[in-house]
């Protein structure tokens, strides 16, 4: 079974449950579901949502887990949950892959407007900006464009493609639904 | 054990709502974010509000509708300020690493 992981900081609105009994429900389960919402859930973080984020890489649990309300401590860890979910998943449980339902929502290649950006080769590492390299200068290196053409800018960067860089740096996966407390196979301590 | 670093933000954040602004922490193991303290009416909370720095949001919600938008509102401003304080700890504390090595 594909194993998952979620990180829970201290402090944050689920450090305090026993998963292993209550199992897991998104802190919105009724909001809206649509791309747009899953967008803005992945680009903005936004965390009052239908979507529950997991990942398939440990270390990045434990990053998510690492940030936490107040320092992590031996007396009070933050925690990083393994989570089996079988398949099929369990009923009421959807598992999405946000690559997939953001690509499939994209608009056509002839598209006026577009996910793609117009900036430079370096420009996506800008979008991944890993921590401490000070990538993010990339973001804001002005377009090269065609002589004639009003300018200066930066380049265009768009939430979809936003969301598409990040949900792969961060190997996430969304489910919809409760994760019910059979699937909760170990809890980890971090701190 | 995490070591924590911090740098002071009273005066240098204006107040948003009730939340005046403290001190940010942060320490190496999640360095995508930083935690920003803060007091609510002269009183310094337990929690703090992480800033996610890559995405420029505040990542928690204070359970007050409106002041969570105001907050939200108010992150890129508190991102800059904040950004800038980390940058300059930073930098203090590698000159200090390389004087003493």
């Amino acid at each position: 079974m594909p194993l998952f992981y979620k990180g829970i900081g201290v402090g944050t609105h689920h450090h305090g449950s026993n998963l292993f009994s209550m199992g897991l429900t998104a802190r919105k389960p009724g909001g809206a579901r649509t791309v747009n919402a899953l967008t803005t859930h992945i680009v903005r973080g936004t965390t009052t949502t239908p979507y529950i984020s997991l990942t398939r890489s440990f270390g990045v649990a434990e990053m998510y887990a690492f940030a936490s309300r107040t320092a992590p401590t031996p007396a009070n860890p933050a925690h990083v949950w393994e989570i089996e979910i079988d398949d099929p998943p369990p009923s009421g449980v959807t598992v999405l892959d946000p690559m997939a339902e953001i690509v499939t929502s994209l608009p056509s290649p002839l598209a006026q407007f577009t996910y793609q950006h117009d900036g430079d080769q370096n420009f996506l590492l800008g979008v991944v900006d890993p921590p401490g390299l000070g990538l993010n200068a990339h973001l804001h290196r002005l377009v090269r464009l065609p002589p004639g053409v009003d300018g200066p800018r930066t380049p265009n960067l768009s939430d979809e493609l936003q969301a598409l860089v990040r949900a792969l740096r961060d190997s996430e996966i969304l489910v919809i639904g409760t994760i019910p407390q059979s699937c909760f196979r170990h809890r980890h301590d971090v701190c | 054990m995490v070591t924590v670093t911090s740098a002071d933000l009273r005066g240098k954040l204006e107040d948003v709502g009730p939340v005046h602004f403290l001190r940010a922490e942060w320490w190496k193991e999640s360095p995508r974010f930083v935690l920003l303290r803060f007091a609510i009416r002269g009183e310094e909370q337990g929690l703090g509000l992480r800033l996610d720095l890559d995405k420029q949001a505040i990542l928690d919600s204070l359970d007050d509708d409106q002041l969570d938008r105001m907050l939200s509102e108010h992150a890129k401003k508190i991102w800059a300020v904040v950004a800038g304080e980390r940058q300059r700890a930073i930098a203090s504390q590698r000159r200090e690493h390389s004087a003493v090595g």
